[in-house]
């Protein structure tokens, strides 16, 4: 009579586990450069900005992405508008497709800054 | 609550709210500065969803060495309370995900951990649902409210941050005076709140249950 | 302005907790009524 619950508790137990190892392995849902390059469909990838390769060329805003732990540098286009704080960004999401040249960005996302504080006497916002 | 309780918590969370927007500064170097402002938000319903997970394993344990029916319904409160608080910081979470990052949703480590530990307690509810024997019924809900709550930290805080090099979410947040003076008050709003809730709802709770009770045995006597 | 979106959520959710516990009170009164009926006719 008593072993019902003991049982349940041990099944339930066993599958949390199951599940919480199964998933803390594909927590992410960034893949790296390289598989990037291999894979045709849209993929997220995530990298470092390198402020230096920043280029705004007839509406394309292309800059260069470097993975922190290979190194491994990838080019990315978007044609869309700049993200507002793209500037002061450290590190980029795109989400898109490696074209067999550049990384072909539908969409970025930005990783916030750590830290909240006013602004204070300068204004961002505005390009 | 007395009606003066009462009103002093409406006071003071109105009194928070008012500093939010008057007061705290719009947060440099997001892509929306202005609605950096919905981590006062955010956070304090994170910290009350531990509180509220917290609770319900404290009954539950209360339960399992007791065995008094009471704790049960305290545990399942809290159980319901620290859902609620899940859920509120997901939303709050992801309408501060689009604002800044510019998407929803993404499957950030974070927002990944957070809908498994929303399925947990959504598990927890349907387990309960499905037990008829009231003390069954308590004793295994005590022991699954115990993962559960033992969860809520691991997979709201301590898990992602293993991940936080791959995560949009700041590694270490740090927050000027105005934005601490805002959390942490915010934070004290909702836990009393909270208090209000569970006692109501504990109450609530054990109304239904003795009009159910009552209800039963007189159709029995009718028949 | 910019942070009315915010003012909205903000509302949203304390209103909604506030609105949550009003109504909860309101309801236990109901049903103390209806349990002390209850017993009454027993």
């Amino acid at each position: 009579m008593k072993l019902g619950p003991i049982i349940a508790s041990v099944a339930i137990g066993a599958a949390l586990v199951g599940a919480g190892t199964a998933f803390v392995k594909n927590l992410t849902p960034y893949i790296t450069f390289s598989e990037a390059l291999k894979t045709n469909g849209t993929v997220q990838v995530m990298g470092g900005l390198e402020k230096s390769s920043v280029k705004l060329t007839s509406g394309n805003l292309s800059f260069t992405l470097v993975e922190k732990k290979t190194g491994t540098r990838l080019p990315v286009v978007f044609g869309h508008t700049k993200p507002a704080n793209f500037e002061m960004a450290i590190e980029i999401t795109a989400i898109g497709h490696y074209d067999g040249n550049v990384f072909q960005a539908d969409n970025l996302l930005v990783k916030c800054p750590s830290k909240y504080q006013g602004t204070e006497t300068k204004s961002y916002g505005t390009k | 609550m007395t009606p003066v309780a009462k009103g002093a918590l409406f006071v003071f969370t109105a009194g928070c709210l008012s500093y939010i927007f008057l007061k705290v500064p719009a947060a440099q170097g997001f892509a929306n500065p202005e609605l950096a402002r919905l981590v006062t938000m955010h956070l304090p319903c994170a910290y009350v969803a531990l509180v509220a997970a917290v609770i319900a394993a404290w009954h539950g344990i209360a339960y399992l060495r007791k065995r008094d029916l009471d704790s049960d319904i305290k545990s399942y409160v809290g159980a319901k309370i620290a859902f609620l608080y899940c859920f509120l910081t997901t939303i709050t979470g992801s309408m501060f995900a689009r604002v800044q990052w510019g998407s929803y949703w993404n499957w950030d480590p974070r927002q990944t951990a957070v809908a498994v530990l929303l399925l947990v307690y959504a598990a927890y509810f349907t387990l309960r649902a499905s037990i008829e024997d009231p003390e069954r019924r308590a004793a295994l809900s005590a022991v699954y409210v115990l993962f559960a709550s033992i969860l809520t930290p691991m997979l709201g805080y301590v898990i992602p941050t293993f991940f936080i090099d791959q995560s949009l979410h700041p590694k270490f947040a740090k927050f000027d005076l105005s934005y601490r003076m805002a959390i942490y008050p915010m934070a004290i709003a909702l836990a009393w709140h909270l208090v209000w809730m569970f006692r109501l709802s504990v109450r609530a709770e054990k109304v239904n249950q003795a009009i159910a009770e009552l209800e039963l045995t007189s159709e029995g006597g009718l028949a | 302005m910019n942070l009315l979106p915010m003012l909205i959520v903000a509302l949203m959710i304390l209103g909604g907790l506030f609105a949550f516990t009003l109504m909860t009170e309101r309801r236990i009164a109901t049903a103390e009524k209806r349990l002390a009926e209850l017993e009454n006719d027993k």
